[in-house]
């Protein structure tokens, strides 16, 4: 088989590197349509020349997929990243400790500050956030720990009073807590803002790549 | 090889598919040998690999069917025919290209006397 020509085959897997982005049944069906060709083009003994000089009327793979993605109707791949990079695994961490940190900081505090600490040494190490970006990641913990006071503290302060009547029955009333929604809307508020804020973080363009 | 220039990939989009309905006229043919045979004449195509996409397209919008027949030597082969579809579509296409190739002779001309 022909394909087993290491040419040939090279061509084809740029052909299939390229085409990646393509919809599933258009790409099988030009890889399909290049072995055929390559097949009927190739004697089964061909040599390196001529599967060369069938390869070269075939053409170039970037043409072969450029042709492809024009007539399938798909835009041509972004030159390089996607504008809105991931976060890489490092910062990821970076960022997870300082949120974890802001949420534990009240419950266990140790653990809270130690967690800030490697957060912030990640975030600077990292070199994704700089500036004003950085001192906004290095204080993240800061609304997290807000965000679990205020809801800590309704519930904290909810008063429950029972008290037993003439006939023995139990009556319990419960203050605070549930009964202050304003406390529980503003929780709310600084939780969405909270959250929104770290996305911005995880989402913020890398500025200039880290120096090494 | 000759370095395409962005006029000839504008000239040939739109063109080079009736060329293929036109191949397909007579007879059905034979993928390999319709390729090979539009390959010939290198101002209408970059390469064969890049005509593939291009019967793809045919097919989806119905111009041309595909049958597989089996092949005295190796696999079976697919055939490409020409719908009614499409040879309505090549009778339109000539009567238009004739217009315009006329008239961009005519300007050609006047702009460049030989």
């Amino acid at each position: 088989m022909m394909t087993t020509q290491p040419l040939a085959s090279a061509w084809l897997a740029r052909v299939e590197d390229l085409s990646a982005d393509l919809p599933a049944g258009v790409r099988a069906e030009l890889l399909a349509d290049l072995r055929e060709h390559l097949a009927a083009a190739l004697p089964p003994d061909a040599d390196r020349a001529q599967v060369a000089a069938a390869l070269d009327r075939l053409g170039d793979p970037g043409d072969v997929v450029g042709a492809a993605r024009a007539d399938a109707g798909v835009p041509p791949p972004p030159p390089s990243r996607p504008a809105v990079p991931g976060l890489a695994t490092a910062e990821a961490l970076g960022l997870a400790a300082l949120v974890l940190a802001g949420l534990v900081l009240l419950v266990v505090w140790p653990l809270g500050l130690l967690l800030w600490a490697v957060g912030v040494a990640v975030v600077a190490s990292v070199g994704r956030w700089r500036g004003a970006e950085a001192c906004g990641a290095a204080l993240l913990p800061v609304p997290w720990a807000l965000v679990v006071a205020s809801f800590l503290v309704p519930v904290g302060t909810s008063v429950t009073t029972c008290t037993a009547d003439s006939a023995g029955v139990e009556q319990c009333m419960t203050e605070g807590g549930g009964a202050q929604p304003v406390l529980l809307v503003g929780a709310v508020v600084l939780l969405v803002a909270t959250v929104l804020a770290t996305r911005w973080l995880a989402r913020a363009p890398r500025g200039r790549p880290a120096r090494r | 090889m000759e370095p395409d220039g962005p006029d000839l990939a504008q000239l040939r989009r739109g063109v080079v598919q009736h060329c293929v309905l036109a191949l397909l006229e007579d007879e059905p043919r034979y993928s390999y040998d319709l390729v090979t045979a539009l390959g010939e004449h290198t101002p209408l195509v970059t390469s064969e690999g890049t005509i593939y996409p291009l019967l793809s397209r045919l097919r989806r919008q119905g111009l041309v069917t595909t049958s597989m027949r089996d092949s005295e030597v190796g696999p079976p082969r697919r055939y490409y025919a020409l719908t009614d579809a499409g040879r309505q579509h090549l009778a339109a296409f000539r009567g238009t290209w004739v217009a315009f190739r006329d008239a961009t002779d005519t300007v050609l001309a006047t702009e460049e006397p030989t």
